[in-house]
């Protein structure tokens, strides 16, 4: 999978500045990458911009929002945001994040919990009940936890979920990259079957070609 | 170069490694020499040398050497001030030993 925006979180070893960027070495204790941020030019934040830089000295730590660059072989990382870490307990969760993530990415999306709730009711109703009546009830149930669970566990939803929250401005999400996160809890073709109606429906559109969507 | 986040516990396997550990300072003397009580407890001697000792009870994070004696010679500090969630820190270092690929 391409890696377009990062967030790390780490020290600063050096600060570099010229006239139009100036350049942090950035070491987040499992490496050192180079952080560019390039001066902005605008009427009146001469002043904001030195009291943001007076905070970024060497030996702090800072959070770091970019595109990661790789040059031949290098690779580096153009900030477009860079936030002073006041709180320790932000390395903490950045890591944890970072955990997150990487887990997400390799095993895919977690079931949401109303699912696995959901399946708690009908086991319970299925134990629980004896007699004709088990299946009745038992649709019964399925109707009422959907429609008591509206906007938690249904496949729209979860849709909207993965490309709101992996869609890149222009492209979208490829509708191979939604299955892959979604590949636990649906099939790719329960996936293409409902993308084709929220189509119809206008809820989303193609982008660069027929494998990439975004929501409208 | 990577540097690991170690606890006082995990400092024995990286003896002759440059590792980062974070505690809460118990004492600090003037020749540099510095007790750490680490994120699970645990207390660690480091040895200061950009710096010349820290005040009682500041969180920092240390990155330095550690010695065949498992103390550590620091070679930088970052002050983190006087309050930090260290239990969480502490189970992210331990979760992080899960994740070799990552950290």
């Amino acid at each position: 999978m391409d890696v377009g925006q990062v967030c790390i979180v780490g020290r600063i070893n050096s600060i570099q500045k010229t006239s139009t960027n100036t350049r942090f070495n950035v070491d987040d204790g499992t490496g050192q990458v180079d952080v560019t941020k390039w001066v902005e030019k605008s009427d009146n934040e001469d002043d904001m911009v030195s009291d943001e830089d007076a905070a970024l000295q060497e030996g702090v730590y800072i959070k770091v929002f970019g595109n990661l660059r790789d040059y031949k072989g290098k690779r580096s990382i153009g900030a477009h945001k860079l936030i002073l870490v006041l709180n320790p307990d932000m390395i903490t969760y950045h890591n944890l994040e970072a955990i997150y993530v990487h887990l997400e990415t390799m095993k895919g999306i977690l079931p949401p919990l109303d699912l696995q709730n959901n399946n708690n009711f009908n086991t319970r109703i299925n134990n629980d009940t004896r007699g004709p009546l088990n299946d009745n009830m038992r649709a019964t149930g399925i109707g009422f936890s959907n429609q008591t669970n509206v906007g938690s566990n249904n496949i729209e939803d979860l849709i909207t979920q993965v490309m709101q929250r992996y869609s890149v401005a222009d492209v979208g999400i490829s509708i191979s990259d939604i299955c892959f996160h979604l590949r636990d809890v649906f099939s790719e073709a329960e996936i293409r079957n409902k993308l084709g109606y929220l189509m119809n429906e206008g809820h989303i559109y193609e982008t660069t070609d027929d494998n990439h969507i975004t929501l409208a | 170069m990577n540097t690991p986040r170690v606890n006082s516990e995990l400092i024995g396997n990286f003896k002759g490694k440059t590792v980062r550990i974070v505690g809460r300072v118990l004492s600090s003397m003037e020749d540099g020499t510095t007790i750490l009580e680490s994120s699970d407890g645990g207390q660690v001697k480091v040895k200061l040398t950009s710096t010349n000792g820290f005040q009682q009870d500041l969180y920092v994070e240390v990155i330095g050497k550690v010695e065949s004696d498992m103390s550590i010679i620091e070679s930088s500090t970052v002050e983190f001030g006087d309050a930090m969630d260290i239990d969480s820190y502490n189970k992210m270092v331990l979760l992080s030993l899960q994740f070799p690929d990552l950290f």
